[in-house]
């Protein structure tokens, strides 16, 4: 990763797309020099004038001269100099890039998913939740814990791979696996999917927005935005969009579930108006 | 016109607060997209000045009010309501959550897990998860923490652990009472208690070194608990990522920290 001298000023000039730019080289900065303005703007999903205007509000006269900066910063480049962008790290920043991840990822909740989702609830179909350990474990159990305060019965929490193969081979097409995943490609999540896929278990999974093997093996799969990391082998990737959106389906759900029963009580109390 | 706008003509608000009162009534339906910022600033006024209008009002914040004003548009217009609302109304009370937060508190509390008094951290119920969490990132991070999941526990524990340590203790409800004790003992000792709750009035607020509140609710659904303690994930990852940026700094270069704890 590469610095780029950039001040409060300047990053508050930047548009909210300007800033996705931004955050796109940050992330990538290698690749970003040896890509074409067009390549830039097809993998941010902008067109190529916003990266251009974003170029020249960072004092550049065009996207030659960004790279040919961020080329030279990246040979400058030495432990203290990480150290000082990290200090220039900016609380608010942080806060910033949270809550348009979580923004994000409220905005890829559709109704079509929600749907889809609350007949397998209804159902009273049992409901097999996979808790791979660690951290995305306690997704799990939040989903859990939500369904049964919310009165769902039937769900069942699998917390050994093999156990969780054991029941997939045995069960009735009539179910519903979730599968958490924060990479979307962990080996024994996949493989559970893989299994409930060759029995024609419906799968809801939730992985992130990028092109993977659980999000593919899914009948609903619900998608967020986050940034992968880990420290020396174990991940710490943030998990609050996925707590978001686990709250998101339930709270949709509870209200359905209200507004159903309000509907059904006025259909039989008042015939005549509908 | 709107119930909510009705409600507000019917309070005694200052000069200030009629204005933007008056600017949302003749901007509609433009202005329940403006954001904070551009809305103070077009009014000549501050932030905060928006925030307690709104406040006012009984909502907790800017950005739902926007929400309840849009709803109660639409329940005028009826026919373009769409269900998935609930998700905008999250949300909005997401985004309040993060306005009201207090940076330099939480990047005090960020200092004092990552220093190396010994960190205990207590939650039970649906608490109990986002204390995992936390402890769960903090040991990844290696800074080593303590999960306590028990009430009797941690009755038990602040009388034995030692005057260095940290308690941080989530706790969303009000039954809060129940925990008086322990924070009593904690304050008599001079255990560092760091609270985090959304309970605005909790009596445990007094005892505390730190009290952090969000602004969830307490809801129950055929009683019982269905709090999605979403504000109070947020807050812990709002640590979590001080505690990462710690850990960095202090990776390339022992003592940039020092400025934060």
């Amino acid at each position: 990763m590469v610095t780029l001298h950039l001040d409060d000023a300047v990053i508050k000039s930047l548009s909210n797309n300007e800033l996705n730019v931004l955050k796109y080289v940050y992330e990538h900065s290698d690749e970003v020099l040896d890509m074409s303005i067009q390549t830039l703007a097809a993998q941010t999903s902008y067109s190529s004038a916003t990266i251009l205007r974003f170029c020249k509000k960072l004092g550049y006269s065009g996207f030659a001269e960004f790279k040919y900066a961020l080329r030279a910063e990246g040979r400058k480049e030495t432990p203290g100099a990480s150290a000082a962008k990290a200090q220039n790290f900016n609380t608010r920043i942080m806060i910033d890039s949270l809550c348009s991840n979580v923004e994000g990822t409220s905005n890829l909740i559709s109704e079509d998913q929600l749907s889809h989702t609350f007949r397998y609830f209804d159902s009273n179909c049992p409901i097999y939740l996979w808790a791979p350990g660690g951290i995305t474990s306690i997704l799990s159990d939040y989903f859990e814990k939500l369904l049964f305060s919310i009165g769902r019965q039937n769900v069942y929490k699998i917390e050994s791979s093999k156990m969780g193969e054991h029941i997939l081979r045995n069960i009735h097409s009539e179910s519903l696996l979730i599968l958490i995943s924060t990479t979307g490609d962990f080996g024994p999540t996949v493989r559970l999917g893989k299994i409930a896929r060759m029995n024609n278990v419906p799968i809801l999974s939730i992985t992130p927005y990028t092109n993977n093997e659980v999000a593919n093996l899914a009948t609903v799969n619900f998608r967020f935005f986050t940034n992968q990391r880990e420290n020396r082998g174990a991940e710490f990737t943030s998990r609050l969009p996925v707590f978001y959106m686990i709250n998101a389906i339930i709270r949709c759900y509870l209200q359905y579930k209200l507004s159903g029963r309000e509907q059904t009580e006025q259909g039989e109390n008042h015939d005549s108006i509908i | 016109m709107i119930p909510l706008f009705e409600k507000a003509h019917q309070l005694h608000l200052t000069d200030t607060e009629e204005e933007i009162l008056k600017y949302f009534e003749s901007n509609l339906p433009s202005s329940v997209y403006t954001n904070l910022s551009d809305l103070s600033a077009s009014l000549y006024t501050s932030n905060a000045t928006i925030v307690r209008f709104c406040q006012k009002l009984g909502l907790k914040g800017y950005n739902e009010f926007k929400y309840q004003v849009r709803k109660e548009l639409k329940q005028l217009h009826p026919q373009n309501f769409r269900t998935d609302d609930l998700v905008h109304h999250s949300l909005a009370l997401f985004k309040d959550n993060l306005d009201q937060i207090d940076e330099k508190e939480l990047e005090e509390i960020a200092g004092l897990l990552t220093s190396d008094r010994p960190i205990y951290i207590y939650g039970s119920n649906l608490s109990s998860l986002a204390a995992k969490y936390l402890q769960t990132v903090l040991n990844t991070l290696d800074y080593p923490c303590i999960l306590v999941e028990w009430r009797r526990l941690l009755n038990g524990l602040v009388h034995e652990i030692t005057s260095d340590a940290v308690l941080f203790i989530i706790t969303a409800h009000g039954d809060a009472r129940r925990y008086l004790s322990v924070f009593r003992k904690a304050k008599a000792r001079g255990t560092i208690t760091i609270l985090l709750t959304c309970e605005k009035d909790s009596p445990l607020i007094p005892y505390s070194t730190f009290a952090l509140c969000t602004n969830d609710r307490n809801e129950e659904y055929r009683h019982v608990d269905i709090n999605p303690r979403l504000g109070i994930f947020t807050i812990v990852q709002i640590l979590i990522e001080l505690a990462a940026r710690i850990k960095q700094n202090s990776q390339d270069d022992g003592d940039t920290f020092d400025s934060l704890s």
